[in-house]
């Protein structure tokens, strides 16, 4: 406790750069995400390979994808994003996908034979429909960034990873020991909030409750 | 004099990689008004004749016209929205409540909310749901309920011509008789031109002023419910409509088809009792009437009970 009292600033700080780094990832990512999926979901034919594609770069090992990204980009918040995004996009195309299928089909011929414009039928109907499973996707890749991001200290990323690190090489309990509370406390509220979200956004597409 | 509202023009639909067109070199003249049925088995090109006038599918080659003009010719959301669609599916919008359902269109045209309000009520009325439906959502209502919603969503624009593919296919035998009187009565008041797809021999009948049968993507017969139960053009037509029960034919036809017309009747026959059907009634209510003793003559009468015609036993015999 005397140290978080002590060295709150930097705490903040940490803290601030780790939300930065997972929020930055999260929009970015989504960028990338949803025009590839709603080509893909032109495109059928792409899904399969695309997918297989994004689940074996889920697979590298963090360390393994930043010792690999150094050489090319340098240190610091770019080789972090890029491999934070990169890992983002499995869940997130997949969800995506998920979800916008998940619409009952009459819904969309309905919408398109009445005469509603692509984007109004996307926006008042596709996505509502589709929130829930999206949510889905973007609450694994909060918990997911939030970890790696920690890893991502290493390469110079800034975040709470600075403070593990930093404890285990000064044998610091103190660090550690916040460092790791901060880190899962900010997995867990992130993931229980979306949690809820998913939930009420589910209810709203059922038509069980109204925003 | 009345217009063509729909006119097809050497219309041909081939779908990639099929073999042969699921419409194939079609002409075509909807009256407007009319109550047409589409009937036909399963792939018989029935669905792709129809979702060719709103351009979910887009014809190979050929044109249709809608008052006389070519649809290619509106911008595809401005020709939609003049037609109103329904679907087997229903496909409400789960996530929105029925009256904004039902003010989608409105809302898309931007009327005013006062004139919207009054169309739902309006529209709640004419398909028999409850007001108190409005703040409620599709998955609270029955099968039958959605489609009623379909069915005002789908007029809530005033569309001159609907569209029906087989709208009442999910929906059980006795709400499905319910909702097809009403579409009759709906059809009467407001005038609309309606093309509506069955695979239902006695619904094509019931609904239709005129039944368009279909085959292999060629049209059949387009004809009158009678004409085609009397004189069907070929051995398919036969085969299809033909009820090896001729009771439940009697069924098909509607008193007023088969009836002398009032001002033809030379001599109006003074002896025996005279019994009054309306003009919709089948044949098979007329025949139980003259089953009992002592009737000999079944006067069609109109909405207002005058007589517009009379059936005696022989005219009925005539007709079978």
């Amino acid at each position: 406790m005397d140290y978080a009292i002590k060295h709150y600033d930097q705490l903040l700080l940490l803290t601030v750069q780790h939300i930065f780094l997972t929020l930055a990832t999260l929009v970015i990512a989504l960028l990338i995400a949803l025009p590839v999926s709603l080509l893909l979901l032109r495109v059928q034919a792409f899904t399969v390979p695309v997918l297989a594609a994004l689940g074996l770069v889920y697979v590298v090992p963090s360390m393994a994808m930043f010792a690999f990204l150094v050489p090319l980009v340098g240190v610091g918040i770019t080789p972090a994003l890029i491999a934070l995004i990169a890992y983002s996009q499995l869940f997130l195309v997949r969800n995506l996908l998920a979800g916008f299928k998940s619409i009952n089909p009459s819904i969309i011929e309905a919408g398109r034979g009445m005469g509603l414009g692509s984007l109004r039928l996307f926006w008042r109907i596709e996505l509502p429909l589709a929130l829930p499973i999206i949510i889905g996707g973007i609450r694994l890749t909060i918990t997911t960034t939030i970890g790696i991001a920690t890893i991502a200290s290493w390469i110079n990323a800034g975040g709470l990873g600075v403070l593990l690190f930093d404890g285990l090489y000064q044998n610091n309990p103190a660090k550690i020991i916040w460092g790791a509370l901060l880190v899962s406390g900010m997995a867990i509220v992130s993931n229980q909030l979306l949690f809820r979200l998913e939930r009420k956004a589910l209810r709203r597409a059922k038509g069980e409750v109204s925003l | 004099m009345s217009q063509d509202a729909i006119v097809f023009n050497e219309v041909t639909k081939t779908f990639p990689k099929a073999a042969k067109p699921a419409v194939n070199e079609t002409n075509l003249r909807i009256e407007a008004g009319s109550f047409v049925t589409i009937l036909g088995a399963s792939g018989c090109g029935k669905t792709t004749l129809l979702k060719m006038i709103n351009r979910i599918h887009e014809p190979s080659s050929g044109r249709i016209l809608i008052n006389g003009q070519e649809i290619t010719k509106w911008p595809l959301n401005e020709l939609r929205i003049q037609i109103g669609y329904v679907i087997q599916g229903i496909g409400l919008f789960p996530h929105l409540t029925i009256e904004e359902n039902i003010a989608t269109i409105p809302k898309v045209l931007k009327w005013p909310p006062k004139r919207i309000q009054e169309r739902i009520d309006y529209l709640l009325d004419l398909v028999h749901l409850p007001q108190s439906f409005k703040k409620r959502y599709p998955a609270q209502l029955s099968g039958g309920q959605q489609q009623r919603v379909g069915l005002a969503r789908a007029m809530a624009g005033d569309p001159a011509i609907m569209l029906m593919d087989e709208p009442f296919g999910a929906i059980d035998a006795i709400t499905r008789e319910s909702l097809q009187d009403e579409m009759i009565q709906i059809q009467k008041k407001l005038n609309k031109t309606i093309m509506f797809v069955t695979h239902d021999v006695q619904e094509a009948m019931k609904l239709g002023d005129r039944i368009i049968v279909m085959n292999d993507g060629t049209i059949q017969q387009y004809d009158t419910p009678l004409e085609v139960l009397a004189r069907p053009a070929n051995e398919f037509v036969q085969k299809l409509v033909k009820s090896d029960n001729q009771f439940n034919q009697l069924d098909l036809i509607k008193a007023e088809d088969a009836m002398i017309p009032l001002d033809s009747v030379s001599n109006e026959s003074s002896q025996g009792v005279a019994r009054a059907v309306g003009r919709e009634s089948s044949l098979k209510s007329v025949l139980l009437l003259l089953l009992q003793p002592e009737v000999t003559v079944v006067w069609v009468v109109d909405e207002e009970e005058t007589p517009v015609g009379s059936i005696t036993w022989e005219q009925l015999k005539l007709k079978v």
